[in-house]
């Protein structure tokens, strides 16, 4: 079947023989804006935080100059492995890479790499690490290009997944974070990814188990002063 | 599966399901626990009636404007390298999934719980050319181990098992050794599932919405099994209904909003996947080709119906757990993959008044569901008007049962009396004197009408009254 039989038979259902450019869709209300309107980026992080720790994420926050340290010693918490690190340009600034690879097996996501060798190690590995491009406080949500150098698997293979977030990017809800991707929608990566907190079910007895398909921790380590 | 999910005669299945106590138990909890977290969930939000006001409202203009919104998806799926095929029914539907598969010489495959699938009875059409397909959402998966049992709720199938009967299932056909701890027995499915993942030649999955303005497809897990099967196996098919159009993201925010919240009770699911063609060069992983069958399969002429309305319907399921009567004799009652309200309203739109009949009788017109679908269908209304129509029009039905719905349509028809006649109605408890519903009463039992209503029961419960 056409585009142009199928298309013709949702018109004529709607009485007419041609698509026809609708009327604008007017927004009644403003609902949706007005949640957190005015609140300060501190009080967004506030609300950001307590209702991360609400969907099972652990919170760390730090600054910038400690990032480091406490990169380490969420590392030292967590289950003990290798770990597959997203090659982002904040994450290289920082020498995470080679300061990890002091405690424990590293790799970087190889963009050169195949597919095969790639999803090899990060199935194999126990944490993953990578940068959000935005965080939502009502939901305790990060944003994430899983594109090019934050290949898909990073975030979703390991047990772990470490979330660097800049506090600065933090904004109300789904409604900031939909228009930041509407901004880009002409340069859309293939993959974009809303996570909030870990993998979970309810599907038997509705009782709430983390780590089904995807990580079973998640950390979202608040860098202040980014 | 296909919409029919059971053999068994209308009056087979509220015996069984009746008499069914363990199911009934396990559905009451169900509905009490999601839909008090549903209230709550909402409640913190705020302003639930504008929310739904603007939710209605996008369903509403999409489906007005659908020839010009399907038309600009396509054309902007295709732009970013999609392959998009269009299907006028289940068979086309199977038929161009199979042609892929055989393409590929694809024989595994993983699914991403899917409705549409379930409608058109994908998996069985693909087992037909021997391609076995897997399910990954937990729920979806323990059923298909367990014989293919059938679900009895559209977001949680597997609502009417316990956890020993859980176990005993992967014990026998897994070798299970463990006890019946869900932590347990979710992470022994998980080291199954991760295997068949990496395994996959193909993923299957549905489409909770897709944006006319970029191509995109949006789907929701909590599980992650929807981010899976979009990473690892190199192609991807999306089946996906053609009314699940949203203009642009501004408007997915506000579907998304609802659909989490009346969905499972929640401000979010765990995972949002928006997918916009196949990987790009610079992406190492992710699917090289991304297929979308877009399937009609009746809606087109529910869309030129007078209840063009229900195609609003965003597959939440909160309808259901608001049912009354879906309490009683849960999904299984029903017999149909869309339970509840929505299918008493949608079913036999799509599938036909003469076979599916029987399941618009499955309503006490209360109007429960009404008040919480977030995309404000007229539920109740719908299913009245296909009983007038089942007698009226399609003379299905006898006309001593006329009468009885007339009763039922006495109080509809002054629909703003409604609320206020509910409250009365224990009154008509009297009514086997009168000697046209006692004849009726004769060859049927007459529902005893409760001097309280559901809904306020419901309510006084809720506040621990009850
Ligand atoms: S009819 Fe409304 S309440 Fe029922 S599943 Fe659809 S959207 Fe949800």
């Amino acid at each position: 079947m056409t585009t142009h039989e199928f298309i013709g038979t949702v018109s004529r259902a709607l009485g007419r023989s041609t698509p026809q450019a609708p009327a604008p869709l007017v927004y009644r209300h403003s609902v949706h804006t007005d949640v957190m309107r005015g609140l300060s980026q501190d009080a967004l992080a506030k609300e950001f935080v307590d209702y991360s720790r609400t969907i099972g994420a652990h919170v760390v926050e730090t600054t910038r100059s400690q990032l480091p340290a406490s990169l380490i010693q969420v590392v030292k918490d967590s289950p003990a492995g290798s770990i597959v690190v997203a090659d982002d340009p904040l994450l290289r600034e920082l020498g995470i890479v080679r300061l990890l690879r002091a405690i424990a097996p590293v790799q970087l996501w190889d963009v050169d790499g195949t597919p095969a060798e790639n999803i090899k190690f990060a199935e194999k590995a126990r944490i993953g690490i990578a940068v959000a491009r935005m965080a939502l406080a009502e939901s305790g949500t990060v944003l994430l290009f899983s594109h090019a150098g934050t290949g898909r698997s990073v975030t979703l293979l390991p047990e772990a997944t470490i979330y660097i977030i800049p506090q600065s990017l933090i904004r109300p809800r789904l409604t900031q974070g939909m228009a930041y991707v509407q901004e880009q929608q002409n340069d859309l990566p293939p993959c974009i990814n809303f996570v909030s907190g870990p993998s979970a079910t309810s599907d038997i007895e509705l009782v709430r188990v983390v780590g089904v398909h995807g990580p079973m921790h998640v950390v979202h380590m608040l860098v202040t002063d980014l | 599966m296909s919409i029919k999910t059971s053999d068994l005669s209308f009056k087979q299945r509220m015996r069984e399901n009746l008499s069914d106590s363990f199911k009934r138990q396990s559905i009451a909890a169900a509905q009490d626990l999601i839909n008090q977290k549903r209230q709550e969930c909402y409640d913190k939000l705020g302003d639930f009636e504008k929310w739904r006001d603007l939710a209605a409202d996008i369903r509403s203009h999409v489906l007005d404007n659908l020839d010009y919104y399907l038309e600009q998806f396509v054309s902007n799926a295709e732009r970013v390298g999609a392959t998009v095929h269009f299907a006028r029914d289940a068979a086309e539907a199977n038929a161009i999934a199979r042609e892929i598969f055989r393409k590929k010489k694809a024989t595994k495959a993983v699914k991403s719980k899917s409705m549409v699938t379930e409608e058109i009875g994908l998996n069985e059409a693909l087992e037909e050319i021997g391609v076995q397909i897997l399910e990954t959402d937990l729920g979806e998966y323990l059923l298909q181990v367990d014989n293919k049992d059938k679900p009895s709720h559209i977001v949680i199938p597997a609502l009417h098992k316990d956890r020993k009967r859980i176990r005993g299932v992967l014990a026998a056909e897994l070798g299970y050794d463990g006890d019946d701890v869900p932590e347990n027995m979710t992470k022994f499915v998980r080291g199954i599932l991760r295997q068949a993942f990496l395994s996959a030649d193909i993923a299957v999955t549905g489409c909770n919405f897709a944006i006319a303005e970029t191509g995109t497809i949006a789907l929701m897990t909590n599980e992650g099994n929807g981010r899976f099967v979009t990473s690892i196996p190199k192609t991807h098919i999306v089946f996906m209904g053609m009314e699940r159009i949203v203009p642009s993201f501004r408007e997915l925010d506000i579907m998304f909003s609802m659909l989490a919240r009346s969905g499972v009770g929640a401000r979010t699911s765990v995972y949002m996947s928006l997918i916009t063609g196949p990987k790009a060069p610079a992406d190492v992983d992710g699917p090289e080709e991304l297929h979308i069958i877009i399937v009609d399969n009746g809606r087109s002429a529910v869309l030129a119906s007078e209840f063009r309305d229900v195609l609003r319907c965003i597959r939440c399921g909160a309808c259901m757990l608001e049912c009354p009567a879906y309490r009683h004799v849960s999904g299984h009652g029903y017999g149909v993959l869309y339970p509840g309200p929505l299918g008493a309203a949608l079913v036999p739109l799509i599938a036909g008044y003469k076979e599916y009949k029987d399941i618009t009788k499955i309503c006490s017109l209360c109007g429960a569901c009404n008040d919480v679908c977030p995309v404000k269908i007229p539920l109740y209304e719908t299913i009245y008007q296909h009983r007038r129509i089942i007698v009226e029009r399609e003379k299905l039905t006898n006309r001593l049962e006329d009468a009885a719905f007339s009763v039922y349509g006495n109080i509809i028809g002054h629909s703003r009396l409604y609320r206020a006649a509910t409250r009365l109605a224990f009154l008509g408890n009297w009514a086997p004197r009168v000697s046209l519903l006692k004849e009726w009463c004769k060859s049927r039992e007459m529902p005893v009408i409760q001097k309280e209503r559901f809904r306020d029961w419901f309510a006084r419960r809720r506040r621990g009254e009850a």
